[in-house]
């Protein structure tokens, strides 16, 4: 066990290498300039070149990346080219919303997610199952960016239920509190939870003709015992190494619906940076991004190997 | 005007604009509240896109501007109709010969901190553009622009200040609308950006929450006795445009800056909102043209797609009827430059563009435009274009880009190889010298990165700006005006007024010359 976390936490500095090269190829190759952007249409080019000397953007490229590094390796991740705070502390206050918020659409994406899909197995091909498919289908092809607009509409706007953007002020009661998070939370998991209840049926319908639950119903036993304690356990295992990708893909569906709820986490920092083409806050935001999803997927390989005792430690790479 | 203090002058304005308040604000208790006068308290929560990036008012920042005038004052202020009134300065002398100008300065106003302001206060300011760490500040570049004829600031005593130029300035009062009173204590922090500010305006910086919002809370010190009515401007910020009049409908900002126009329509005709549209800022869309790249070179060419652009059109319909069509900037009557016969001299007449073309010996013209979806009319606008442009067999493409590629194209001098490009400029209804000084794309010598060269229209900007009677002033910048409709290197399209979405609850908001919001004398109705 000790061997394997450590040959991929060994894993991980090459693959942060390696993205660290990607993200700060791709934000920096991308047309557009950060100090055009700051200033806007009426800056004279002698105020641009000014500003671009002052933030070192007039250096080559390769420099730029090496000075980056260093610092990046000192822990210094910099100051924000655009309302020049230290990068670090923007990341830091931003990353607990992330992770509420992903945490909080992971939990529904699960729970509802199983759920339906559990049920659509045990319907199939009935209209349970077509209706729950549907939705699926639906959920998964609706853009979050439209659906978080849709729902403030709704809630919001129509009925004045919830808050359309923000978060409570601190000191808030927890319940307020919570009340910014339900939209946003909803938006993102609507998507996810479509994944695993497609995930869960094919899972679920591919355990259910297996020959052991088979001789759990020859045995006598209870549909619910042989749904929960033999399919569902079983069924379980694909699912897993799914959660780690879905995890990814929560990050992923969090950046846009956090920039439409206003919502400051690490998301629409990183909308908001790449706009502005602020490089030293999307290259530490994205670092952070790509960190995570490394943890995560760690996380799931070493559950997968304790799920199934087939999958040995020292195979699981 | 001197003799009028600037609380005379708002009680008056006030008392004008209550009762047109009464006669237009919806509802019977909304009818009756403004009729009852201001209410002390509140907090105005206002919301744009965007986050803040710069707290000095001279760096003039777009994302901030609704903060300027809340944090801080000027020597004195301009109006939407370019008229002055006193601010920190209850009066000042111009020298016959316009080479200074001697100001009296209002007694027992505070900084933010609690510091007395005085006329030294003005003479640091100046000293700042000196600096070597301050003078890297792009918005002391820009102070040091626009004061670049100014030789010498002086404080003979603690409320007098005295400005001495080197040549005649008539258009001073211009300069002191832009300069902003800032104390920059740490010179590492010209943008206020580590520590918060200091002003002497209305409302105290007192908070700032980066991508949330900042917060400004009355100021007790604030030389208006009674004012500012509010308690607190709660400036929030909100990551998509798209989101903004979501969220006044749901209440949870009282005031939006509206970038999308199909925004307009629909809150004008709900009575709880108010949709306050301002051309004070003199912002104009318009299409920058490449003259170094044939055949755009050829004034004929130029002239062609003038005629092309059917801009009545374009106002009705890509920008809802709220923009007005022009080809000239100077579209204000109160600009020095106007002239009534050069707002739209170039009418829409596909036929006549169409001569033109032939006339330069022009055939299968191939144009690409490069349009941002922050700015959605300029792809509204382009599309019109592109199905008249069609008619006489000249073909559009366009192209939708990212912001950060429309800015790049737009800022490089060769345009990226493209001919065309729509831009926004603006300080049309400031001073003809402000504006050819710092829209340099309106230029005719090397200031102009985009090639266009003129030494006729150099000459007479050289002799306006020092020229000090007003009549022959006038007829000098009439006639720049009339070169830079009729060479179309820079050609207009619309007004691009600010839009503003509020509740109808919100009383008595000024606009200055800048087009920014000022809410010294606003307040909410109950």
């Amino acid at each position: 066990m000790q061997g394997f976390l450590v040959r991929r936490l060994v894993l991980v500095v090459p693959t942060l290498f390696l993205a660290s090269l990607v993200i700060f190829a791709i934000i920096t190759l991308a047309p557009g300039d950060p100090v055009r952007m700051m200033l806007g249409t009426q800056a004279t080019p002698d105020e641009v070149a000014q500003e671009r000397a002052r933030l070192g953007l007039d250096r080559p490229v390769p420099v730029r990346y090496a000075i980056w590094m260093t610092h990046v390796l000192r822990l210094d991740l910099g100051r924000s080219q655009v309302n020049d705070q230290p990068v670090a502390r923007l990341v830091l206050q931003a990353f607990p919303y992330t992770l509420r918020l992903t945490a909080g659409a992971l939990a529904v994406s699960v729970l509802i997610g199983f759920a339906i899909g559990i049920l659509a197995a045990l319907r199939q091909n009935r209209p349970a199952d077509l209706v729950f498919t549907g939705l699926a289908s639906l959920g998964l092809a609706v853009p979050s960016f439209w659906l978080g607009i849709l729902l403030i509409l709704l809630f919001s706007v129509t009925l004045g239920w919830l808050p359309p953007s923000g978060v409570a002020e601190s000191g808030a009661p927890p319940l307020a509190a919570l009340r910014y998070l339900v939209l946003p939370v909803v938006t993102v998991a609507v998507s996810n939870l479509s994944v695993f209840s497609r995930f869960v049926r094919t899972a679920m319908l591919e355990v259910l003709t297996a020959h052991y639950i088979r001789t759990a119903r020859a045995k006598g036993l209870g549909e619910r015992s042989v749904v929960i304690r033999h399919a569902l356990r079983n069924a379980l295992i694909p699912v897993v190494t799914i959660l780690g990708i879905q995890f990814g893909r929560l990050l992923g569906g969090a950046l846009i619906t956090e920039a439409v709820f206003a919502y400051p986490g690490i998301g629409r920092l990183v909308v908001t940076s790449i706009l502005n083409r602020d490089y030293p806050m999307v290259q530490a935001a994205l670092m952070l991004v790509v960190l995570i999803f490394l943890v995560a997927n760690t996380i799931v390989d070493i559950s997968y190997a304790y799920l199934d005792p087939r999958v040995k430690m020292g195979e699981a790479r | 005007m001197r003799g009028m203090t600037r609380r005379g002058f708002i009680d008056s304005v006030a008392k004008v604009t209550a009762a047109a308040a009464v006669a237009a604000v919806p509802g019977g208790s909304l009818r009756a509240a403004a009729a009852a006068g201001p209410v002390t308290g509140g907090t105005l929560n206002y919301a744009e896109a965007g986050d803040f990036n710069d707290f000095n008012p001279w760096g003039f920042s777009a994302v901030d501007f609704e903060m300027y005038d809340q944090v801080f004052s000027r020597l004195l202020w301009k109006d939407g109709q370019g008229k002055e009134y006193p601010d920190l300065a209850e009066s000042w002398q111009i020298a016959s010969d316009k080479r200074s100008i001697r100001l009296k300065l209002r007694d027992n106003v505070k900084w933010h901190d609690g510091k007395p302001f005085a006329a030294q206060d003005y003479v640091t300011a100046f000293g700042y553009l000196k600096d070597p760490t301050i003078a890297k500040y792009y918005g002391a570049q820009k102070i040091q622009g626009l004061m670049s004829p100014a030789k010498e600031v002086r404080a003979p005593d603690r409320l007098t200040l005295e400005i001495a130029f080197d040549k005649p300035v008539p258009y001073m009062t211009d300069i002191l609308d832009y300069w902003f009173a800032v104390r920059i204590d740490d010179p590492s922090d010209a943008r206020f950006l580590k520590k918060v500010p200091a002003g002497t305006g209305p409302f105290k910086m007192v908070e700032w929450v980066p991508n949330q919002y900042a917060r400004y809370v009355r100021s007790a010190d604030y030389w208006q006795k009674g004012r500012p009515y509010l308690n607190q401007f709660m400036f929030k910020r909100l990551a998509q445009a798209e989101t903004l009049v979501p969220n006044l409908r749901a209440h949870a900002v009282d005031d939006v800056l509206i970038s999308s126009l199909a925004d307009v329509a629909p809150l004008r005709s709900d009575k709880t909102y108010a949709v306050v549209a301002n051309e004070n800022s003199g912002s104009v869309f318009n299409l920058i043209v490449n003259v170094r790249k044939p055949p755009f070179d050829t004034t004929a060419v130029r002239q062609a797609l003038s005629y092309s652009l059917n801009r009545a059109g374009m106002a009705q319909t890509a920008f809802f009827g709220v923009s007005r069509p022009i080809t000239s900037p100077f579209y204000s009557s109160s600009s020095l430059a106007y002239r009534a016969n050069l707002v739209m001299a170039h009418p829409f007449n596909l036929q006549k563009a169409s001569a033109l073309l032939e006339q330069a010996g022009v055939r299968n013209l191939e144009i690409t435009i490069n349009t941002t979806a922050a700015w959605p009319q300029m792809k509204l606008f382009s599309l019109i274009w592109q199905s008249d442009l069609a008619k006489i067999g000249v073909r559009l493409t366009i192209n939708e880009v990212e912001n950060a590629q429309f800015y790049d194209i737009g800022g490089a001098a060769d345009l990226r190889g493209f001919a065309i490009h729509p831009w926004i400029n603006a300080r049309t209804t400031r001073d003809p010298a402000i504006f050819f000084n710092t829209q340099l794309s309106y230029r005719g010598d090397e200031h102009n990165v985009y090639g266009y060269r003129n030494p006729q229209l150099e000459r007479l900007l050289a002799d306006a700006a020092i020229e000090t009677n007003v009549n022959r002033r006038k007829n000098l910048y009439q006639l720049a005006n009339e070169i830079v409709v009729n060479d179309c290197f820079m050609i207009q399209i619309a007004t691009n007024p600010r839009i503003w979405g509020q509740t109808a609850r919100l009383q008595d908001v000024d606009i200055d010359l800048n087009g920014n919001l000022f809410l010294a004398r606003a307040w909410l109705a109950a």
